[in-house]
């Protein structure tokens, strides 16, 4: 008895539909995405011109002051005084810390000032004032 | 002869060959035209805590903002536009000149970021923030 040769069958992936899948993906991305504007408190800040990049976000880390005179840091708000604390642990984990302030423009200096004071008690000296482009 | 002949089923088709090309390029086009908005800022560095340094004061351009927001260079009163020409007249006399920004506690931080980035523009080497 011979044995038959199967008929070779042709097995093959529609890919008509590809685009579609593509578009998909597309639409929900753009849908989906929402690019993300900054927590914290609701603020005004001061407008420059003279400004420089901040290189990465990896080092950043933000204190929020708003014109109550709330201080905010990572989302949680806290007393200035404690900022020294915080500030410190952030820096023995990231020598490289840059500490970027969010103020409101109607913030009074003696706030300002008190933070410079917290923030070189805890040995955090790279500052950025974050500010509007003109 | 029969009219009601049926005609046969046409198909029409739209070439989706290149579809996935348009989807690639408007994918392209938004990954370009997304900018990811980068912080900006006035950069300074603080001095150590403890590590005040003893300058000669004729070396020192002190600048001093009262409440309502106006600035005093070396006690007389300036506009803050005027800052930055100022400076660099001072700068080109003396380079080693340090400016000192001391402001009232209750100055407003919008004018103490404009007296800073007229500092800036001037290409201020060093800039002593004074408690």
């Amino acid at each position: 008895m011979e044995f038959k040769k199967k008929s070779k069958l042709k097995i093959a992936i529609p890919t008509a539909a590809m685009p579609d899948i593509i578009f998909m993906l597309i639409f929900f991305f753009m849908v989906s995405s929402v690019l993300r504007t900054h927590e914290g408190l609701n603020i005004i800040m001061p407008k420059a011109k003279q400004i420089e990049k901040l290189e990465s976000r990896v080092h950043v880390t933000y204190i929020w002051v708003s014109k109550e005179g709330l201080v905010s840091i990572d989302d949680k708000l806290y007393q200035v005084q404690s900022i020294r604390n915080i500030m410190y642990e952030k820096r023995t984990t990231d020598p490289q810390l840059i500490v970027s302030i969010r103020s409101d423009e109607l913030v009074h200096m003696d706030l300002i000032s008190k933070i410079h004071k917290e923030l070189r008690l805890a040995d955090a000296l790279a500052v950025n004032y974050s500010t509007r482009a003109i | 002869m029969s009219l009601l002949k049926k005609k046969g089923i046409r198909y029409a088709e739209m070439p989706s060959g290149s579809m996935a090309d348009i989807a690639f390029l408007i994918l392209i086009f938004f990954m370009v035209a997304t900018t990811i908005d980068m912080d900006k800022g006035i950069g300074i560095v603080l001095p150590a805590e403890g590590g005040e340094i003893e300058m000669s004061s004729k070396n020192i351009t002190n600048i001093l903002i009262d409440p309502r927001g106006g600035v005093f260079m070396d006690d007389k009163e300036v506009d803050i536009k005027e800052i930055k020409g100022l400076i660099e007249t001072i700068q080109i006399q003396n380079p080693k000149m340090v400016f000192s920004v001391k402001s009232h506690p209750r100055t407003k931080y919008k004018i103490y970021i404009e007296v800073l980035d007229q500092l800036k523009q001037a290409k201020t080497r060093v800039i002593s923030i004074a408690e």
